[in-house]
């Protein structure tokens, strides 16, 4: 394993959260009573998988030392993230009245997380690119 | 290397102690800017209640005067109904003091589409309407049709622009702005559109009231008394006069929620002024620590040439742009977490919570990072102040 940075642990702790946060902490509407489940439902589901792709990717970053390599890795979460903001409520409508629980707890966590993983990795990225272009002068 | 580029250099050659100081500033700003915004945004909800509530006086029928209150019309969602006759419009209107009279009819859906949740459908009538027209004028125009619906600003608007209501689709006029109370869950119509939903409702089984008296029924008669006229006196001669109707006054219906916001803006403002209070000593131990760590820095900076007035610039400067990052950081970060979380934070509390306006935030940033940034420098002018003194020759010989 390489040298592993604050960014990287940031990034998967991030990740992580996306993904279970999402599951179990802020999730969406629960099922109805006849058990089916809402539309926000489907919402939760994507962005739990866009979390574990996010997570695989991060800890794939521990075992990678090309800094190429790793600031492509942190490009792709730019986008990744964005998705992750864009999923509830634009990629995949919520629930009709915003007073629920996938427009008051579970969407505004996901934009929060979202833009907080864009933030590190923007970061992480312009600082990659910078040692790489040091290191070739 | 220049003279002025020093404060940077010496921020991001000092990581651990720049970071101390910005994360005091952050934690300063945020509370500052998070309480600022909180506050503002109760009040901004308060106002737009009375502004909702418009009338002065709310008749309803007798056995609904426990459905009727700020907290279950205006705060929760009404989700009810109940009626009156109409002719009490016309005994009403020909009370002395009496300006405006207008009826309401509510209802209430099964379910609206995909979610299992009812909604609140308020019938007003535009001709004479005072309360509703106000704030439907800001976002619709024109002339609401048979058929046609406005919704509340928490009614997702669906793509193809209507709704499902008891079987049948309505088409969605336009969408209210918001009020930061629960009539963004309601969903408005003019008095035919109410009297097509009864008889929709009723073709499936929903009856609301007898289908030959429906449109004898009204709910609610809001009333608006003259210019020089006492609002209590009104509401007791209403209550006389018309029988099986409690005349409930919207001051009465108000003053409940004002004292807890009141109560509440008090807290906030408190436990600001502490927060505020705690981060200035603080801030003011840690720069002195600091300048007491750095005064052989300073000493040679001395005897390299440096004026007094230089070196207090150089602990000013660092200040300055350490609490300026320190400040931006934290109002984003109250930003990122009350304008997403505004709607958890309004259910949470209770209370009408309205965000202020776009104008009214800028304002309300730029006076936080004024304040901030200040009390963030005024902890270190002591210190400048302090270091400006040394005596650059002792502190060299002391080794």
């Amino acid at each position: 394993m390489k040298k592993i940075n604050l960014q990287d642990i940031i990034l998967l702790v991030l990740s992580l959260l996306l993904a279970f946060g999402t599951e179990f902490f802020f999730h969406a509407c629960p099922a109805k009573d006849d058990g089916s489940w809402m539309r926000c439902h489907w919402a939760e589901n994507a962005v739990f998988a866009i979390g574990i792709a996010l997570s695989v990717l991060t800890l794939a970053r521990f075992f990678i030392s090309d800094q190429k390599i790793k600031a492509g890795i942190s490009f792709s979460f730019l986008s990744f993230s964005l998705l992750a903001a864009f999923v509830p409520g634009i990629v995949i409508p919520l629930c009709m009245m915003k007073d629920m629980r996938c427009h008051t707890i579970m969407r505004p966590a996901v934009v929060v997380i979202s833009i907080l993983i864009f933030i590190v990795s923007l970061v992480d990225f312009i600082v990659k690119i910078k040692s790489e272009k040091k290191a070739r002068d | 290397m220049k003279f002025s580029s020093l404060p940077v250099l010496n921020i991001l050659g000092k990581k651990s102690r720049s970071a101390s100081l910005f994360v005091f500033s952050l934690i300063l700003s945020l509370s500052i800017f998070g309480g600022a915004l909180i506050l503002s945004s109760l009040r901004t909800g308060l106002k737009s209640l009375e502004m909702r509530l418009g009338a002065d006086i709310v008749v309803v029928p007798y056995e609904a005067r426990t459905k009727v209150s700020a907290d279950t019309i205006l705060n929760q969602g009404n989700r009810t109904f109940f009626y009156m006759p109409k002719s009490n419009l016309d005994k009403i209107s020909a009370i002395e003091g009496v300006e405006k009279a207008s009826p309401q009819v509510y209802m209430c859906s099964m379910n609206a589409g995909c979610c299992s949740v009812s909604l609140q459908l308020i019938g007003f009538d535009p001709e004479s309407d005072f309360t509703i027209q106000p704030w439907v004028e800001k976002s619709f125009k024109g002339k609401l049709s048979d058929g046609d619906i406005l919704i509340g600003s928490k009614v997702t608007l669906s793509s193809n622009r209507k709704l499902k209501f008891f079987d049948r689709e309505w088409n969605i006029a336009a969408q209210l702005s918001e009020t930061g109370t629960g009539l963004d869950n309601a969903v408005f119509a003019n008095m035919n559109t109410i009297h097509l939903l009864m008889e929709a409702a009723d073709k499936i089984g929903w009856s609301f009231a007898d289908k030959k008296y429906s449109d004898k029924m009204i709910s609610t008669i809001m009333v608006k008394v003259m210019d020089g006229y006492d609002i209590d006196n009104v509401a007791s001669l209403i209550q006389r006069k018309v029988r099986k109707t409690q005349a409930v006054k919207t001051k009465s219906m108000t003053s409940g929620i004002a004292q807890s916001l009141s109560g509440l803006s008090k807290i906030i403002a408190i436990l600001t002024a502490i927060v505020w209070f705690l981060c200035l000593l603080i801030l003011i131990v840690i720069s002195n620590l600091i300048i007491g760590e750095r005064k052989k820095e300073f000493a040679v900076l001395r005897i390299m040439g440096a004026s007094q007035k230089k070196l207090r610039h150089l602990v000013m400067a660092e200040s300055f742009v350490l609490n300026t990052f320190g400040s931006l950081s934290g109002i984003a970060l109250a930003f990122l977490f009350i304008v997403p979380f505004h709607n958890l934070i309004k259910s949470a509390m209770g209370l009408p919570f309205l965000l202020p306006s776009f104008l009214w935030m800028i304002i309300l940033v730029l006076a936080c990072l004024v304040i901030s940034i200040l009390t963030g420098c005024a902890s270190s002018s002591f210190a400048a102040h302090k270091i400006a003194q040394i005596d650059a020759g002792i502190i060299v010989r002391e080794g």
